[in-house]
């Protein structure tokens, strides 16, 4: 009975044609690989520099905030204590600003973050920063995320969207358009995916302003008001502020991606032709190309082929399956923690037979495991190592070091789709 | 410690904002217990969060898969209470992993809602009864332990568990000549290291909460359920008869161990954890009075090739000016090493709240002569501006220390939990003789590759 009423629960998520069920609650007592909405927000506010970012809960939401993306970033805390929860922190919250404010002069803004603690206690941090706002003149923006308040960090993500909003709206006005400039939006820069992107760009002669946030501080925040065209590479976690600046800036947008090869020629065609630059894109397009054919060639030779299994966060899922695609994997497997339709909308697109597994926990990615046997499974840091024990190689997504974007990032996706696949220890088990 | 400092903010002591902490939560020292029984799964009675951020600390320092299983916290249960998660959580936990032990760790949003979590647990004996029988219900323990992270740190919430296991465990039976180890939130490098120690001693012993084993397993396939090793719930059951628990670490399982001793009469040791000569040589002793033993030759031995290795790098170590931070117990015990060496040690920080912890470590510096700053419950922004401001030439800690030591300028040795930067820092030991040589090398190896010229041969 159990056994049924278990499975009835994950039925629906599970799927070999169609889109599974999602953005649903996660089932008690699994081992689920989502995480909380304040660890959705911390990705994507972690990286706009020369802000403060201020965590109104006990300290550990802070230490473990603290490194999102394989970086570390300097990160404030209130510190909260029994007390505190007991009696209310306000006042604390309101000298942690005034002293932040104080220790670091050279930041020119403030996030402030509510997590579980401190919501449950109804702190009620919009107000302290109300008043505090005049004493410590700089922009402070309350950024309320108790890691409860919702299904997965996809939330969190949306919340942090809002908050850069609430700023613009507060703060930046729109004064002029400058020609051939965007700002890409949803794009975090892992691992130096936003020079890549920008160097490419810059080939066409466009010039990238502000980078929603993997390249982002106030002032290009300020000056990403006269972007004449955004690109909106995740949709899901970038949506919002693209409408949001084409009806309060009338910058329009265009969707983009640059992991794949069709995916980045595609990409550069939809923006040059918005510029009415055409003429320049097919020569940059052929030429980069001609820098990484051989070798592509080379790798895509070893990989093509190989069974993958794919568990990657949201919008990764459309645009990373097209790209494996390109590489020569045959996915079988599709997963994601947080998908929403969209999402699973776009990878259905490119994989029409694979199996989809929405919120997947460690017991099916376990099953999986020794149902598929698969090549290569590509997901995050928490499955990679589950995966080696299975004898699976694994790549990690985001990837450790090298980016994976345009021209030259499809060529290192590859190169290390050939590392780990051909590594010598698979074959000595 | 009087600090002269340029501005009164840099001080923790007179700001309220925290800059840097360098402390984690109660949840994952009760989950680092709990990963060290046999076939135990800890249950997060909380946010997705409280286990996703600990599965990735426990997965980036051992390069390990752990089974740690969440009741999903939405806003439903955070206003209403987490009973019925709680319930379902350990329904569904029982029959997907049919695990031996389940640690219910609560978190700060079911503390600060007030579930009761033993009637919780209670209901959920029922359900698992009612759906799966008898015997499935009665072949679990689901035990309690209450971690919310406002009271206390990770150190803390080590201690909760190891007291909440052997309360609900430890039975008076007939007595057995076993000792007993807590080991603490250490490597498992760290208990192997011990665990040698007292197999040269020819002492019976049993490691409580060993994580030796299970985050630290082979790539065998077929992968089993469960990782091989892990101390049995039996040793636990038992463990209220053995001649004598030692707890390595007191701040982390002092209480299970003080427990034991008040209700069951077992001899309880705190400390010290066994870094350095003279803290090893205390950990020989003591296990040698417990079992009236002569200390073997071997041990003797090591002894002195650690004194041979210290010998032959002392012009290296001699006053070099260091700062270490951590977890209290590590922390004294590595300072004294220090001192041991030579080295002029000028910060040590924690950042858990400790009685103990500043006159330890005013002991040491008396004894050495030593003039440093003594940081408790402080954060790695005043530990930066102190161990700058004293030209501090190699920093001790975990990977934090990393961007602490880029603003300083000067290298860093990594000791303690979580240690993500860099590969198999799990795997060796800093504990007993042998251990203190290998941490030795490593202070002795860093500090030449960033300051000493290449093309000298150190002879």
């Amino acid at each position: 009975m159990a056994i049924k009423a278990f499975l009835e629960q994950r039925q629906g998520h599970i799927v070999q044609s169609g889109i599974p069920q999602c953005s649903r609650p996660t089932i008690p007592g699994v081992m689920s690989q989502r995480a909380c909405t304040y660890y959705g927000a911390r990705w994507v506010l972690a990286p706009v520099r020369n802000s403060t970012h201020i965590v109104h809960a006990p300290a550990d939401c802070a230490y473990y905030g603290q490194n999102v993306r394989k970086k570390n970033y300097l990160i404030l805390s209130t510190d909260m204590n029994e007390k505190d929860v007991i009696f209310g922190a306000h006042e604390k919250l309101e000298r942690c600003i005034e002293e932040a404010a104080k220790i670091f002069p050279e930041h020119s803004m403030i996030f402030v973050y509510s997590t579980c603690t401190s919501s449950q206690i109804g702190e009620e941090i919009k107000w302290v920063v109300e008043k505090v706002k005049e004493k410590v003149q700089k922009p402070i923006i309350p950024v309320e995320v108790p890691g409860f308040g919702g299904f997965s960090q996809s939330d969190g993500h949306h919340i942090a969207q809002k908050a850069i909003i609430s700023y613009l709206s507060e703060y930046c006005k729109k004064e002029s358009t400058q020609p051939f400039s965007v700002n890409i939006i949803g794009e975090y820069n892992v691992a130096g995916e936003t020079r890549v992107i920008k160097k490419l760009l810059e080939k066409i002669g466009i010039e990238v302003i502000c980078s929603y946030t993997g390249d982002c501080d106030a002032d290009l925040m300020q000056k990403s008001t006269s972007a004449a065209l955004n690109l909106l590479v995740c949709k899901s976690s970038g949506l919002l502020l693209t409408q949001f600046m084409r009806e309060r800036y009338s910058i329009p947008f265009v969707d983009v991606s640059f992991y794949g090869l069709s995916n980045t020629v595609n990409s550069l065609k939809k923006i040059s032709k918005f510029f009415g630059i055409e003429h320049k894109v097919e020569m940059v397009i052929s030429e980069e190309y001609e820098k990484i054919r051989d070798k592509l060639e080379k790798y895509k030779k070893k990989i093509f082929g190989k069974k993958a299994i794919i568990l990657l966060g949201g919008s990764r899922i459309g645009f990373m399956a097209g790209a494996f695609k390109e590489a020569g994997l045959e996915i079988c497997v599709c997963g994601s923690q947080f998908g929403c339709n969209i999402d699973y909308e776009a990878a259905r697109f490119e994989l029409p037979s694979a199996l989809f597994i929405d919120d997947f926990n460690c017991a099916e990615i376990e099953e999986i495991l020794l149902r598929i046997e698969p090549d290569v499974f590509i997901g995050g840091t928490r499955e990679w190592y589950l995966a080696h024990k299975f004898g699976v190689p694994f790549l990690v997504f985001p990837q450790e070091t090298k980016p994976y974007a345009c021209f030259e990032g499809f060529l290192n996706m590859c190169e290390d789709l050939f590392k780990e696949i051909h590594a010598p220890v698979w074959r000595l088990i | 410690m009087a600090t002269k400092l340029d501005s009164p903010l840099i001080s923790k002591a007179n700001r309220h904002v925290t800059i840097n902490p360098p402390k984690m939560c109660q949840p994952i020292g009760a989950m680092y217990a709990t990963l060290g029984i046999d076939k135990a799964v800890p249950l997060v009675q909380g946010s997705q969060g409280c286990c996703t951020y600990v599965r990735y600390q426990f997965n980036r320092h051992f390069k390990e898969p752990v089974n740690i299983a969440v009741t999903s916290f939405h806003e439903d249960a955070a206003v209403f209470g987490g009973r019925r998660n709680l319930i379902e959580g350990i329904r569904n936990l029982v029959f997907r992993y049919a695990p031996k032990v389940i640690g219910v760790v609560t978190t700060c949003s079911s503390e600060t809602i007030g579930d009761d979590i033993e009637a919780f647990i209670k209901e959920a004996y029922k359900k698992v009864r009612e759906e799966l029988g008898d015997e499935v219900a009665q072949s679990v323990f689901v035990v309690p332990i209450h971690t919310p992270s406002y009271a206390g740190t990770h150190v803390k919430g080590y201690d909760t568990a190891t007291v909440s296991y052997i309360k609900y465990f430890a039975k008076s039976k007939e007595p057995n000549q076993k000792l007993y180890i807590i080991p603490g939130m250490i490597n498992p490098g760290d208990i192997e290291e011990v665990k040698h120690l007292l197999s040269l001693m020819g002492v019976e012993y049993s490691v409580l909460f060993d994580i030796s084993k299970t985050l630290n397993s082979p790539l065998m396939p077929p992968k089993p359920l469960y990782p091989e090793g892990g101390t049995p719930w039996q040793e636990l059951e038992d463990c209220a008869n053995g001649k004598a628990i030692l707890a390595l670490c007191p701040h982390a399982g002092g209480t299970g161990a003080s427990y034991l001793e008040s209700e069951f009469g077992v001899k309880s040791i705190l400390g010290p954890f066994p870094v350095g000569v003279e803290n090893t040589d205390k950990f020989i002793e003591n296990v040698a009075s417990i079992y009236e033993i002569e200390i073997p030759e071997e041990v003797k031995v090591e002894r002195g090739l650690l004194l041979d290795a210290m010998a032959d790098t002392c012009q290296y170590t001699m006053m070099r000016r260091a700062a270490v931070f951590g977890d209290p117990d590590i922390v004294i015990a590595v300072t004294r090493f220090l001192c041991e060496l030579g080295m002029d040690v000028k910060v040590v920080e924690t950042a858990t709240t400790s009685p103990t912890f500043a006159d330890e470590i005013k002991k040491i510096f008396d004894e050495y002569n030593i003039e440093g700053e003594i940081l408790v419950d402080s954060d790695l922004y005043e530990f930066e501006y102190l161990a700058k401001e004293a030209g501090v030439e190699v920093i001790l800690g975990n990977s934090k220390a990393v961007e602490v030591a880029k603003s300083v300028k000067c290298p860093v040795v990594r000791i303690g939990f979580p240690v993500y930067d860099r590969v198999g820092y799990f795997r060796y030991g800093i504990t007993g003789y042998k251990g203190s040589i290998w941490l030795l090398d490593l202070i002795v190896n860093t500090i030449l590759d960033y300051s000493y010229p290449h093309d000298k041969l150190h002879q």
